[in-house]
């Protein structure tokens, strides 16, 4: 109960960026959906004045587009920094928050729990709102063009499939997905990791950042130099057994770090 | 309390979006079974491949056996490995391990076993071998050798086995100057012997059984015979915009190259062929017409039987056996010939709606 | 009691403290004095883990720091300055199982405080009550001030030195920094006194104002030959 008190306390202070993160997405969305409908119809209706038109539309066409490219993006950056910013904020100026964080008589690890369950909700959330958003997108998308008379294949799934980013968003297998969630908590934990070394080691002025990079690039070298090594001798099954092998120990390396420096070596 | 209000109202917003995806993920998938006939054991250890293509859909992909019918397109990464794993037993997951390593690798089988041929990058040319049960054994050629070199950045047509020594085809130059030439590795591998084959027209574009990449469970066992069957290649040059390109066609007919007089000879030119297979030391050929072409690779000797009734489009050898798919209501059925007598037949059924859905785009593979 | 044993710790460079061993009764004030930069702060953030030190113990009643008993009250907020005092209270309610809203209520009263009002909206004074406030209604057996009477105005100072002698810190140990001793000096139970990050001199106060006529004071000039 305390945990999900302590989660609560994290999304209300992160709630209206949110929100306006949330808006952004869809509003460009559907700004570029709206554009993309009109000059599509118009380019279509110049092609048909002139002789027969040749082409046919895709959804593929739609999500394909630069907007829609960089609104995901955008989310994508702003997860990544928010992830920093989760921890960076709570020691911003003198009375830092992060005091009164590690005063609570629950276990520390609570702290840590709290902003990564907090931060897997907000890209949970985002990943929710765009799927809910896509479908809406392509009825919207497949009930103009048919209303227009205009020629348009490939069906949502196909769509999807092709598309690089949302392929691997929103995989045709679900425990495809969960290990894809699985790989952006990794990212989300090796960011925290940095965090709490750079904190801990604060004193150090800008060598505090140096330092727990290199720490971080020392411990993701390994697994990297080594599967240079041994990537000619594994068959394909063996490569996804070592990959899942790095996923396991990579995780419990960095939930150990991160435990080892937030309750023994943080300064605050 | 009130805080908790925001993480259960975004827990809702994620369960209805991830539940919506979830379903899609496991709408229901196409279901197929296989019954056999007649003759069992012909069908034993054999798998039915159904492919379902259409521009506006999702290619899927199934496997049918006798047991079960399952999808092998959208898998989890565990389904795939271990589909993977299934596939590959034993002696062969040594020899994918073996061609891994090496680029534009090829293999062929003999009744003794795997050999094969790969490069590391440009430096290194790798014969490999995996006879008579023993462990695999790699030869290395120095790309240095000049020899070597030009078999390093040659075109590998195929590979075949002549009086224990392995033989590798390839083509140098290109765009119309194209030169076929032969490897040939002595039995102790420390030498190659590089010569030309004099080609009238083309050059060998492949040679029969031999497998590129991984697909070991798909070689034909290669005897060592006079008569090595290889296809034919050649350049159309087409003028555009006054630039000249060419564009590389197959030669109809059939061809083999002929280990003692060292020349690619014709064997039938005035028949289409629709698919070959070689069985021990023959080779036989579906013409367009359903008649079976059987040429002993040793003697040239010919003989010709009608086999199939019908279309051939959906006709292909496996092994000493030919197959061929018909469309049935709900269905196909696949006849088993084997030296020109339908020894089997089979059916591969709908059994949901979501695969009677795909009957019309699909396509049936035994293998 | 709170035992503080053999305590080290190192910034940089520089060893802030230096084998640091004493003791704050629990029912006593504690005053740890010296001048700036002697490790005052150190050793009460070290106490809560705040800043941990290189090597030593601390023991609370013979036991490891267990955060539900000992309550630290800094110099300055731990809660994000657009909080309300009223944020600040539900955020202790939430954690704290020993949390008094009574006594919080109380204490709003005594000093005059309005719960909607923003911590970036009060003065130093004020935000001081607001720490002290919400350490206190932690209903701690051990209190740790880090220099309360800092940079806040004398009636504000009055009220928390009320406090002191108050029943509100009857049966809690306080361990306080500070340089304002003379508004505390006959509150004080105990003097301990740093010097470059060792403890020069550790005294009953009332012994040495009776026995020989000095103050806390006196004894700190004779420590820093002032």
């Amino acid at each position: 109960m305390n945990l999900l008190k302590l989660v609560g306390w994290e999304v209300e202070r992160v709630t209206k960026p949110y929100l306006i993160l949330i808006s952004l997405l869809v509003v460009t969305q559907f700004a570029w959906l709206g554009y993309f409908l009109w000059s599509e119809t118009a380019f279509y209706e110049e092609m048909r004045r002139t002789g027969t038109p040749d082409y046919v539309l895709t959804f593929s066409n739609y999500i394909g587009g630069t907007p829609f490219i960089l609104s995901i993006g955008f989310a994508v950056t702003a997860m990544l920094m928010y992830s920093f910013w989760i921890w960076y904020r709570d020691f911003q100026g003198r009375g830092t928050f992060m005091m009164r964080l590690l005063m609570i008589p629950q276990q520390r690890m609570f702290v840590f729990t709290a902003k990564l369950f907090t931060m897997m909700l907000m890209v949970l959330g985002l990943f929710s709102i765009q799927w809910i958003v896509l479908k809406i997108e392509y009825i919207a998308f497949t009930n103009w063009f048919n209303s227009q008379m205009m020629p348009i294949s490939g069906s949502f799934e196909r769509a999807i499939s092709f598309d690089g980013a949302l392929a691997i968003m929103f995989p045709a297998s679900l425990f495809n997905f969960f290990v894809h969630q699985i790989v952006i908590v990794l990212v989300i934990l090796f960011i925290f990791t940095f965090v709490l070394i750079e904190r801990s080691l604060w004193q150090h002025t800008i060598w505090a950042s140096v330092f727990a990079g290199l720490k971080l690039v020392g411990i993701l070298a390994v697994p990297i130099i080594g599967y240079f090594f041994i990537e000619k001798r594994l068959i394909y099954d063996e490569t996804l057994l070592f990959i899942g092998g790095v996923l396991v120990s990579m995780f419990f390396m960095t939930v150990w770090m991160i435990r080892h420096y937030l309750t023994k070596k943080l300064n605050v | 309390m009130k805080r908790i209000w925001n993480v259960i109202a975004l827990g809702a917003i994620i369960v209805i979006g991830l539940g919506t995806f979830a379903v899609n993920a496991t709408e229901t998938t196409a279901e197929w079974v296989l019954k056999v006939g007649s003759n069992p054991t012909v069908w034993k250890d054999r798998t039915v491949d159904v492919s379902y293509s259409m521009q506006d859909a999702v290619n899927k992909q199934f496997e049918v056996t006798l047991e079960e019918s399952r999808p092998t397109t959208n898998l989890s990464y565990f389904e795939e490995g271990l589909r993977y794993r299934e596939r590959l037993s034993g002696d062969e997951r040594k020899i994918h391990r073996q061609m891994n390593r090496l680029t534009f690798a090829q293999s062929i089988q003999t009744g003794r076993g795997f050999l094969g041929i790969g490069q590391r990058g440009n430096d290194e040319l790798v014969v490999f071998k995996q006879l008579d049960g023993e462990s695999i054994s790699t030869y290395t050629f120095e790309g240095k050798d000049s020899q070597i070199s030009d078999v390093i950045t040659g075109f590998w047509a195929g590979l075949f086995v002549q009086k224990n020594e392995l033989n590798l085809i390839y083509r140098e130059g290109h765009d119309g100057e194209e030169r076929t030439m032969l490897a040939t590795f002595n039995e102790a591998m420390n030498d190659v012997t590089v010569s030309e084959i004099k080609m009238d027209k083309g050059f060998v574009s492949h040679v029969f059984g031999t497998n590129r990449f991984y697909n070991t469970n798909m070689l034909m066992e290669k005897q060592d015979t006079r008569f090595v069957p290889v296809g034919v290649g050649g350049y159309e040059s087409v003028i555009e915009y006054g630039q000249t390109s060419y564009n590389q066609t197959d030669l109809s007919g059939l061809y083999a190259y002929d280990t003692k007089e060292r020349q690619v000879v014709k064997l039938l030119s005035d028949k289409e062929f629709w698919t070959s297979t070689i069985v021990d030391n023959e080779l036989i050929a579906l013409t367009a017409e359903g008649d079976e072409v059987v040429i002993d690779l040793n003697t040239l000797k010919q003989t010709t039987r009608k086999t199939l009734e019908g279309s051939v489009k959906e006709a292909y050898y496996l092994d000493n056996l030919l197959y061929q798919v018909r469309s049935i209501k709900d269905g196909v059925i696949i006849d088993v010939y084997e030296d020109g007598e339908q020894i089997s037949s089979a059916t591969v059924l709908a059994e949901n709606d979501e695969a009677k859905a795909m009957l019309n785009h699909a396509t049936f593979y035994v293998r | 009691m709170i035992e503080v044993l053999g305590v080290k710790k190192r910034y940089r460079k520089k060893q802030v403290l230096e084998d640091v061993s004493f003791t704050a009764q629990k029912g006593e004030i504690t005053c740890l004095i010296g001048l700036n930069g002697t490790g005052k702060s150190t050793i009460l953030k070290g106490i809560m883990g705040l800043t941990p030190f290189d090597r030593g113990t601390v023991l609370v009643d013979g036991e490891p720091l267990d955060l539900n008993r000992v309550a630290f009250v800094p110099d300055h907020s731990t809660f994000p300055i657009h909080f309300t005092i009223e944020q600040c209270e539900a955020f202790m309610r939430d954690f704290y199982p020993k949390f008094d809203s009574k006594l919080f209520a109380r204490l709003v009263d005594e000093f005059k405080l309005f719960l909607e009002d923003k911590l970036n909206e009060l003065s130093k004074g004020t935000l001081a009550k607001v720490n002290l406030a919400l350490g206190i209604a932690q209903d701690p057996d051990y209190l740790l001030l880090d220099e309360p009477f800092s940079g806040i105005d004398v009636f504000s100072k009055e009220q928390i030195v009320e406090l002191f002698s108050s029943d509100l810190m009857e049966n809690r140990g306080v361990l306080i920094t500070t340089h304002e001793i003379d508004d505390i000096e006959y509150l004080v139970d105990k003097a301990v006194i740093l010097n470059r990050g060792r403890i020069v001199r550790e005294f009953d106060v009332e012994d040495v104002r009776f026995i020989h006529g000095k103050s806390i004071v006196d004894v700190m000039r004779e420590e820093y030959g002032a």
